[in-house]
């Protein structure tokens, strides 16, 4: 047991000896193209993006998810906080609806394992819907979804069956087919040769050994500020990020790392919504991150590859909140 | 006859019917199990691959020949999915020790989980910065300080190639620039630093997610599970067997079913017989005897206990014997009589009960309980006899006897006076009459004088011998320190050749107390030594449930060969004139020494002296 580890850090050992001297080591690519959406009943897929667009979850009927994750708008509010009923604010950046099925866990610090969870966790949050859940069942009950419930899954609505309706709609909300994973796929003409640079920019400058896979992020946590501290003014408890979820020192400020598949289409940026501009962005997680100040023809060679990320958003025609 | 056998015929025919349909329905649920067995089965095939992709996950990311970390959220996921139901499918086969393990198990994993995370983090940081610092490194060495460079490349290699303990890394990250040397090389001291401290964390991490047990409490939760499994199916497999032999058995079992029922007939028979006899031998019984069960309920009496109580069986059976209570025994005593029968142990003792017609039953009683053979208590059988009369004839006696003592005091009493009269009388004569008197009434004068002083002592000891013999106080309690105190100034003065040690209280009768230690104490003065200054010590010590005092004398003693007369009325070892005496002194304080339950006996030794021991009942 010990005897193989030992071999195995040895082996290690040389790869990196031999990396250190011979240059940058031969990389796979980082990021990997989106997966179409896995087979799911239709019909509740159907209940859940009803269900996704009704302000009926909410306590006073203002809010549904969609107000916050505006499907015709990258699944975003386009604001640093999300808006809840009564004009209660948030206090961190709305992440995008989009390809959040990728995601290793939901919300900034990870707090929900899966779309299941997630999905009602910001019907009870009382700065976004503030209900509470038997009033949702019932006001459920009395409503024609009542119908909807008893047909997909053959007993009235509960709290587990809004929930999975809502998952199982997110699931589809994969933004497939971008020019970059066309690209990725072997078509060589889907991006620009400023977009192909930008790219090979965004690995060397190490971008990608976080911002990585499908979602390019979202599968991983990291510490935000290696280099310095990111934070304008004294941390706050929404900055303290998984250490508000796990409470162990190791997870101070510690973050999802987010998606960058629709970062062009959703500002402002990080988890506090604090920057607007994405060139800013890049600037400070290079400044933060990498401890490395990124010239402004880089960083906006990296906005053109950023560019080529968004793909199909499917559900785009009928997302306005009401 | 036969009718008999219809009904054990009839149930044994249900039970076939029924074993055979028990056996078809666990053969069925053991099919269920079998289905659910391999799910099982499968879920921990899951839950092993699944984390065998994650241990794996893990090595290429530590040696960065991992593309992207997608595999950990989709192997993850596996995992998870698979713990989900793992606990309730083992528990649905009754493997509650497989659960618990399984549960450990998931608890070693969200462990390995969570190092996972810190492994991803920290490798994503030290790969960037390992492609990084190289080039970075050359570039500054083409127009930079040569020392510096040196420096930064030494710490970069170990820090990539071997871990190094902390005081040397610390020692060798002082001979990097800090802020000095210009702002590149600062720059990539700070990277150098970060690289070495994450790379070590990295370190930390992986060999901390290996060392996570979590493959061993799998295994164990996989073998309790198979072995809890292979039980279940075992017993259910031995009671599929057991019922369709026993549904295959019906007619052998039928037949055997008669036989038994016959020979159990004729055994009953017997025993029947048997039980008549015993049952004459009781019902003829002088003793009355009473079997009630285990809650106290009469169940049987025999004639003779309806002879002597006056209750007939019918009337007693089903009561408890609290019907016989007068009210006149010590409750303290039924609680004895109880606690030791309830203990299995026998009772013998006095019951004042009552008979039916109101009058008092003396029974001189032996209760015993009656164990089955797991030795649970299920019956009491008591057996008594009428001592009613005994002890009424024993009350006469007594009654008798303490007429002879009050008939015996009060001649006493009357004869103090006349004695005292005499004694007065001849004294007054022997001032009155003139010298010449002959020679001879001189003498009988005197003779008077000395008898009628003699007859005093011995009518005073003759009372109290017959106070001795029957108490008319009640006890109560005495303090010996004062009663010998006041009785020692009285015998002794001032003079200090009586000790005492400190005495204790005992209970008693106060006046007979006094007459006892006043007669020994008197004793140990009258026969003094005249060749030495006398020393009297009295002494105390507790011997079980009784007080010892010995009264130790330096007097002249007493010979071996006289000590047993001595205990004896009217026995004196000495001429009257020398040691005048009554004779009834010993007798009267070994009386008054059984009077509280106690003794007293007496050893000596002839010129040294005598030691009076007494036993009195202590508190």
């Amino acid at each position: 047991m010990q005897g193989w580890r030992t071999g195995l850090w040895a082996a290690v050992a040389l790869v990196l000896a031999t990396a250190a001297w011979a240059g940058p080591p031969r990389r796979y690519e980082p990021i990997s193209p989106i997966p179409l959406p896995a087979a799911q009943d239709p019909a509740r897929v159907a209940l859940g993006r009803q269900l996704f667009l009704d302000p009926i979850l909410s306590r006073d009927g203002s809010v549904s998810c969609g107000s916050c994750h505006n499907l015709a708008m990258a699944g975003v509010d386009g604001l640093p906080h999300a808006i809840g009923i009564g004009g209660a604010e948030e206090r961190v950046n709305t992440p995008t609806v989009y390809n959040a099925a990728l995601n290793l866990a939901q919300f900034w610090d990870g707090r929900a394992a899966s779309l299941k969870e997630q999905a009602g966790g910001p019907v009870t949050n009382p700065q976004e819907m503030g209900s509470r859940w038997p009033d949702v069942v019932a006001r459920l009950e009395h409503s024609p979804y009542r119908a909807a419930f008893q047909r997909i899954d053959g007993g009235p609505p509960t709290r587990r069956r809004v929930e999975e309706a809502l998952a199982s709609f997110e699931r589809t909300l994969l933004t497939v087919n971008s020019p970059f994973d066309r690209w990725l796929e072997g078509d060589d003409g889907a991006i620009s040769p400023e977009a192909a640079q930008g790219y090979a920019l965004f690995k060397s400058y190490g971008c990608g050994s976080c911002h990585q896979g499908a979602n390019v992020g979202g599968n991983m946590f990291q510490r935000f500020g290696f280099y310095g501290n990111p934070f304008a003014r004294a941390p706050r408890p929404v900055d303290l990020g998984r250490f508000n979820v796990t409470g162990r020192e190791d997870d101070r400020y510690v973050f999802k790392v987010p998606s960058l598949r629709l970062a062009v289409l959703t500002p402002p940026y990080f988890h506090d919504g604090s920057v607007r501009d994405l060139a800013t962005a890049i600037r400070l997680m290079g400044r933060y991150q990498l401890g490395r100040a990124i010239p402004d023809g880089d960083i906006a060679l990296i906005i053109r590859f950023l560019d080529t990320l968004p793909g199909a958003m499917t559900a785009d025609d009928d997302g306005a909140a009401p | 006859m036969m009718r008999g056998y219809r009904l054990p015929f009839g149930l044994l025919f249900l039970a076939v019917l029924a074993a055979m349909l028990l056996a078809s329905r666990l053969a069925l649920r053991s099919g269920d199990d079998a289905s659910q067995h391999t799910r099982t089965i499968a879920t921990f095939d899951a839950i092993a691959r699944a984390e065998t992709d994650l241990d794996r996950d893990v090595l290429l990311v530590a040696a960065s020949e991992l593309p992207n970390y997608d595999p950990f959220v989709t192997h993850g996921r596996a995992l998870e999915a698979a713990l989900d139901g793992v606990e309730g499918q083992v528990l649905a086969l009754g493997a509650a020790d497989s659960a618990a393990a399984w549960r450990q198990y998931s608890v070693l994993m969200a462990r390995k989980l969570s190092l996972a995370d810190r492994i991803k983090r920290t490798a994503a940081f030290a790969n960037n910065e390992e492609a990084y610092l190289p080039a970075a490194l050359d570039a500054y060495a083409a127009h930079g300080d040569p020392v510096i460079t040196r420096a930064l490349r030494r710490v970069l290699v170990l820090a990539l190639t071997v871990k190094l303990p902390d005081d040397l890394m610390a020692r060798l990250e002082r001979g990097l620039p800090a802020a000095t040397g210009g702002g590149e090389a600062a720059a990539l001291a700070q990277h150098t630093r970060m690289l070495a401290g994450q790379r070590l964390r990295l370190r930390d991490a992986v060999d901390a997610y290996f060392q996570v047990p979590s493959h061993a409490r799998m295994a164990m939760a996989r073998t309790l599970y198979m072995n809890a499994y292979a039980a279940r199916q075992d017993s259910r497999r031995r009671l599929l067997k057991g019922l369709i032999l026993a549904a295959g058995g019906l007619l052998p079992l039928l037949a055997g079913l008669l036989l038994l029922l016959l020979r159990a007939e004729r055994q009953n028979r017997h025993a029947l017989e048997r039980l008549r006899k015993l049952g004459t031998a009781v019902e003829q019984s002088p003793i009355a005897i009473m079997i009630t069960d285990a809650d106290g309920a009469i169940e049987y009496v025999n004639p003779q206990f309806e002879t002597i109580t006056g209750y007939a069986f019918a009337e007693a059976r089903g009561k408890n014997p609290r019907l016989l209570k007068s009210g006149r025994t010590d409750p303290a005593q039924f609680r004895a009589l109880w606690a030791t029968i309830r203990s299995g142990m026998t009772w013998q003792g006095e019951l004042i009960n009552r008979r039916k017609d109101g009058t008092e039953l003396i029974e001189q009683a032996v209760i015993s309980p009656i164990a089955d053979a797991s030795g649970r208590i299920t019956h009491y059988v008591g057996m008594k006899q009428d001592v009613t009369q005994l002890r009424r004839q024993e009350d006469l006696l007594s009654s008798v006897h303490v007429d002879l003592e009050q008939l015996l005091f009060a001649t006493c009493h009357d004869l103090q006076e006349p004695a005292r009269q005499i004694a007065t009388m001849a004294q007054l004569l022997e001032h009155a009459v003139p010298e010449g008197l002959p020679e001879e009434a001189r003498f009988a004068l005197q003779a008077i004088l000395t008898e009628s002083a003699q007859l005093r002592i011995f009518v005073a000891g003759l009372s109290e011998f017959a106070r001795a013999g029957h108490s008319r106080h009640a006890f109560t309690d005495v303090d010996l320190n004062t009663l010998l105190t006041a009785l020692v100034r009285d015998l002794a003065g001032d003079e200090e050749y009586i000790s005492l040690a400190a005495l204790p209280v005992v209970p008693g009768d106060p006046a007979q107390l006094f007459i006892l230690f006043d007669t020994l104490l008197s004793n140990a003065l009258k026969f003094r030594s005249p060749e030495r200054p006398l020393a009297i010590a009295v002494g105390a010590c507790r011997e079980g449930d009784l007080w010892r005092f010995d009264i130790e004398d330096n007097g002249i003693g007493i010979e071996a060969r006289y000590l047993p007369t001595l205990i004896r009325p009217f026995s004196r070892l000495h001429p009257r004139t020398r040691y005048p005496g009554s004779g009834l002194g010993l007798i009267t304080a070994l009386r008054i020494a059984r009077q509280h339950n106690g003794t007293l006996s007496i050893r000596s030794v002839p010129g040294q002296g005598t030691t009076v021991q007494v036993w009195l009942q202590g508190r």
